[in-house]
């Protein structure tokens, strides 16, 4: 069996956008059990979703947990061996309290990577294969979180394009989320259901695009 | 001073994904292998890609998004696997190359405008019989000028390159001016007009090389090559590549190398003798209706000149096909090769004969294969070197 880690923020928890903190959609709503479901029995899913992560920051207000960075290494090892890691994140360093251009994010996105790389998850200690995807820009209108995200809609824009040079850079995988799903009106940056069945089956095709030999 | 681990990555080589072509640049090795192999293959997913090249999964990712951001290759709809989602197959874009091949003969020189499959997107015939030698060069340089003028953004942008294909006796039509016609000449006065880099090639070469790259010699390693013409040449492709021979002794007339071949000049004194009008031979392309009165004849000698020379070859050797390609009606050519079929098996090998395959470039292939030059410079390797499938 082929294994898959999706290491990624609330929109890979699969947080709804109703204005209630603990909602979560169903285990085959939210886009990994999408995912799960397309790509049959011979895949397992591994799902590491946390609403907040970052790429590689501390969260002053939400707390150090939610470093993308410190958390991966024990996360991938208590997983492996792994056939693909998945990260999908940079929409949370979007808040202006980090501070962070476009560019900057993506390099945090590269430094994930890079920690990926030489950790050798992988079966027989080998570098897995990594997919980067750049989230969907957030829209202008974030309902009141507004404030906390002072530019990141501009910043959003740019992500997808920063993302492709880091994934061409460090030569591998990459899927902008941006072309086949944006967030829900409700709240500007969460995937409503449609969007989480769209985004799962678009993974999918990805995934299968990279191309899996019958034997491991 | 920084750690340079993490400096920023280097811009992409094209202007993000806004469209901005970026022709100029140069290609990486590998990424004209993976093009290569789609050319030879139709159409590949990215794990066939990667199987056929050696190269990794995700090096295969890169390279294909990096010729996708330059709209050299497309995805196609995705094909339902045995299991699992479908995969997408990928292929080179039509028009993600063009170029002008332009081929000259002693009557007239055909210009076209290919794409990157090598089909024909534009096409002129020139006839200058009647024209001095210097006025015909000019005709030409002004077509080609004229070629890249009338294409309209974005696949203006896309032209890479001119090339020329020219006769082999191109020296001895011109013998009171010499330095009007030859390689030098012919490139200077295109270099004049024009800002792209200029192939010139031998014309039977450069047909055969074009049924090497867009044709059905795509998965043929070895093959005679025959092209049925103002005269008839005779080229071997050994391993992927045309092999030439040795170049002709200079100022001397066909006949004197032994062996010519039956051609169309033929065709034309026959139809000439018949009472039909000889210049539909240069003329016609789609039907040769008013030369069937010639026709079956000259089929008949010219299929006979066309075993002589492969049994021939054969006892030096042993190809497994021969592909004959003519500047003339698709139908004619089929019966031609019918025709040959039948002597070279029928009549001089009991078995073992090789398989007579009609080429697939058309009549206009001269020209096609000089447009090839610049796209293979370009976007492809030397030889894909594989194994045939």
């Amino acid at each position: 069996m082929r294994s898959v880690l999706i290491y990624g923020d609330s929109n890979t928890f699969g947080q709804t956008t109703a204005d209630t903190p603990d909602d979560r959609y169903g285990p085959d709503e939210r886009w990994p059990g999408v995912l799960r479901v397309k790509l049959g029995t011979r895949w397992l899913v591994i799902e590491e979703g946390l609403s907040g992560r970052t790429t590689v920051s501390d969260d002053p207000i939400e707390g150090a947990d939610k470093n993308g960075r410190t958390y991966l290494r024990p996360c991938l090892t208590s997983h492996k061996p792994l056939d693909l890691v998945i990260i999908m994140l940079g929409t949370n360093d979007l808040k202006a309290r980090f501070n962070k251009s476009a560019s900057e994010i993506a390099m945090g996105v590269g430094a994930l990577v890079r920690d990926t790389i030489g950790m050798r998850v992988g079966r027989q200690q080998k570098v897995p294969e990594i997919m980067i995807v750049s989230p969907p820009p957030i829209l202008e209108d974030l309902r009141g979180w507004d404030a906390g995200f002072d530019g990141g809609r501009a910043k959003s824009l740019r992500l997808a394009s920063e993302y492709e040079r880091i994934a061409d850079q460090l030569e591998v995988h990459f899927f902008d989320a941006g072309k086949v799903v944006q967030p829900s009106a409700v709240d500007g940056f969460h995937l409503d259901r449609e969007g989480h069945a769209k985004l799962g089956a678009a993974i999918a095709e990805a995934i299968a695009d990279i191309g899996w030999p019958d034997e491991l | 001073m920084p750690d340079m681990r993490f400096a920023p990555p280097l811009a992409m080589r094209v202007n993000d994904r806004g469209g901005g072509l970026n022709q100029t640049s140069v290609r990486t090795y590998n990424e004209r292998l993976v093009m290569s192999l789609l050319r030879q293959h139709g159409s590949l997913s990215r794990m066939e890609l990667g199987q056929r090249s050696g190269l990794s999964a995700q090096t295969v990712s890169v390279i294909v998004r990096a010729l996708e951001r330059d709209n050299l290759v497309l995805a196609g709809e995705a094909q339902r696997g045995r299991v699992g989602p479908p995969s997408t197959p990928i292929f080179l874009n039509p028009e993600g190359a063009f170029s002008i091949g332009a081929s000259v003969a002693a009557g007239m020189t055909d210009v076209t405008l290919i794409d990157f499959n090598g089909a024909i997107r534009r096409h002129r015939q020139i006839d200058h019989d009647a024209r001095a030698p210097g006025e015909r060069l000019e005709t030409i340089v002004a077509a080609v000028a004229e070629f890249v003028a009338v294409t309209a953004p974005p696949w203006r942008d896309r032209i890479v390159g001119v090339g020329v294909s020219l006769p082999e006796d191109i020296d001895s039509w011109s013998r009171e001016e010499p330095a009007i016609w030859n390689a030098a000449t012919v490139e200077a006065a295109i270099a004049k007009a024009t800002d792209f880099s200029i192939f010139i090639q031998n014309d039977v070469t450069a047909a055969a090389g074009a049924e090497v790259i867009f044709g059905v010699a795509r998965n043929m390693g070895d093959f005679a090559y025959l092209f049925v013409g103002r005269s008839t040449e005779c080229r071997l492709v050994l391993n992927h590549r045309v092999y030439a021979g040795s170049p002709r002794p200079k100022q001397g007339r066909r006949n004197e190398y032994g062996g010519s071949m039956v051609s169309l000049t033929d065709l034309e004194e026959l139809a000439a003798a018949r009472s039909a009008e000889p210049s539909i031979v240069w003329r016609a392309f789609d039907r040769w209706d008013e030369l069937e009165g010639a026709l079956p004849e000259w089929i008949e000698r010219c299929a006979a000149s066309l075993a002589d020379s492969i049994a021939a070859m054969r006892a030096f050797v042993r190809v497994g096909a021969v592909v004959i390609e003519g500047r003339m009606p698709r139908p004619i050519l089929e019966r031609l090769c019918q025709a040959t079929s039948r002597l070279t098996v029928e009549e001089r090998f009991a078995e073992g004969a090789p398989k007579i395959i009609p080429g697939e470039i058309g009549p206009f292939a001269k020209a096609i294969g000089a447009g090839s030059l610049p796209l293979h410079s370009r976007f492809m390797v030397e030889q894909v070197g594989l194994a045939p499938t």
